[in-house]
């Protein structure tokens, strides 16, 4: 039952997570950031959660950021999504409680925030 | 082509900027680095120059070299680098730090699991009460002055900057021990890992576990206060408290903090209160020191950066602490 026993999958997992939404937002960052460099053009202060793609569609090039800033975000919240469902897999209920309590604490911050 | 580039950059600068710079004009230079380092440059998304996209991300460089290094994310460093050298008032600087830590725990830890510091039972166990406090840590910060909170993180940073101080490798052996065969939930979150530095292989096991989760919450609250990742507090409670060795404890920190800031940086993200233009060259920044930083925590004695840590903290929090009652430098 010890973590170094049979984890290989969770780390395996867990790495290929952070690296693929650590390198889709620095790539979304940069081109959004050398886009807006380029047109030149005012941008605003911040988009918020719901206005991303609509703004993205009307080719605002700071909604590319700001998915970014989206992507960045949600890599935490998919580590916790795979420790839990990996939890859940190994039986091991006590650990997958508590990454969906952590989910749970995740998603108010997301839904006070918004109100 | 290099030519070509560097003009239409130019122009491109003055086109953002609406100030007509001249390459070879030393006067419009050396106001710039004035402006910076003499009276701190007011950045704004309507008037950023190249330098202060150049500063914003030798911020981020530092501050994710640092905190990937420490295990504090580096918003410790941010935040007072932001609104001291930068000028951008505190709120907005503490939404910009919880993005940034979020990207240095990100891009760390890849990292430190790949080396196995990582113990993501215990980054588990204690998010729950963390994750607690940085949410009702965002909402207080929402309604405190910035004075206010500006003392609060200078007294925090002298905390920690005592405990990195007296921070000693207390790591329990797991083999030093008595084998009770007893698969409890403490030996649930026993851990190893081969330490690159010629130790061999490091097995560990946890102790003091509610202290763990008390402090977790107060690292929590901290983090959603102040808009830094709560490392501060979790690196010397997992390694003075509850016994893991100092390189399990930054890279279990790391995978932490990322959890911790988005907790409380969606709250401002969801508001739109992120300023996109200056976050962006700070991330850009953080990406490649924090990776930089994993690499020294390997290479380095852990002692002396922690001593050089210490010092850094102490002098960053006596200049917020002027900035708390209102000295401005």
């Amino acid at each position: 039952m010890t973590t170094d026993r049979n984890d290989v999958r969770l780390y395996a997992w867990l790495r290929q997570a952070f690296l693929t939404g650590l390198v889709s937002s620095f790539v979304l960052t940069i081109i959004g950031f050398i886009w807006i460099s380029l047109q030149g053009a005012p941008v605003r202060d911040g988009i918020a959660f719901g206005g991303v793609l609509s703004s993205l569609l009307h080719g605002e090039p700071a909604a590319l950021v700001s998915l970014g800033i989206l992507a960045l975000l949600l890599t935490p919240i998919i580590a916790v999504i795979i420790c839990a469902v990996y939890f859940i897999i190994r039986r091991e209920l006590t650990y997958a409680a508590m990454a969906l309590v952590i989910l749970c604490i995740l998603s108010l911050g997301v839904v006070l925030g918004a109100t | 082509m290099a030519l070509v580039i560097q003009a239409r950059t130019w122009k491109l600068t003055q086109a953002i900027t609406g100030i007509v710079y001249n390459r070879n004009d030393r006067n419009a230079w050396l106001q710039t680095c004035e402006r910076f380092f003499l009276h701190g440059a007011c950045v704004n998304i309507h008037g950023m120059h190249w330098l202060d996209i150049g500063l914003l991300i030798l911020i981020g460089l530092a501050a994710g070299a640092f905190g990937a290094m420490m295990g504090v994310g580096g918003g410790i460093f941010v935040v007072p680098l932001l609104t001291l050298a930068a000028g951008i008032p505190l709120h907005a600087a503490i939404a910009m730090s919880l993005i940034a830590v979020a990207g240095t725990g990100c891009s760390s830890v890849t990292s430190y699991i790949k080396a196995r510091f990582t113990n993501v039972r215990l980054g588990v166990l204690l998010e729950t009460t963390t994750t607690a406090g940085a949410l009702a840590g965002a909402f207080l910060g929402m309604f405190l002055s910035a004075r206010w909170l500006s003392g609060i993180f200078a007294v925090g940073l002298v905390l920690s900057g005592y405990f990195m101080f007296r921070n000693r490798n207390t790591a329990i052996n797991v083999a030093a021990l008595p084998d009770t065969n007893n698969h409890n939930f403490a030996t649930s979150l026993q851990a190893s890992y081969r330490d690159p530095g010629g130790g061999g292989e490091v097995r560990y096991c946890v102790i003091r576990v509610r202290q763990g989760l008390c402090a977790s919450a107060v690292a929590g609250a901290m983090s959603g206060l102040l808009g830094i990742g709560g490392g501060v507090i979790q690196v010397p409670v997992m390694n003075l408290v509850m016994g893991l060795p100092i390189k399990a404890a930054i890279g279990t920190s790391n995978f932490m903090i990322g959890i911790t800031a988005v907790a409380s940086a969606f709250v401002y993200y969801v508001r739109g209160y992120v300023d996109l233009l200056t976050t962006a060259p700070v991330l850009v920044g953080i990406f490649l020191g924090a990776q930089s930083g994993v690499v020294v925590t390997r290479r380095v004695n852990g002692n002396k950066l922690r001593l050089a840590f210490s010092a850094v903290l102490v002098c960053v929090a006596v200049l917020m602490l002027l900035r708390a009652v209102g000295v401005n430098l």
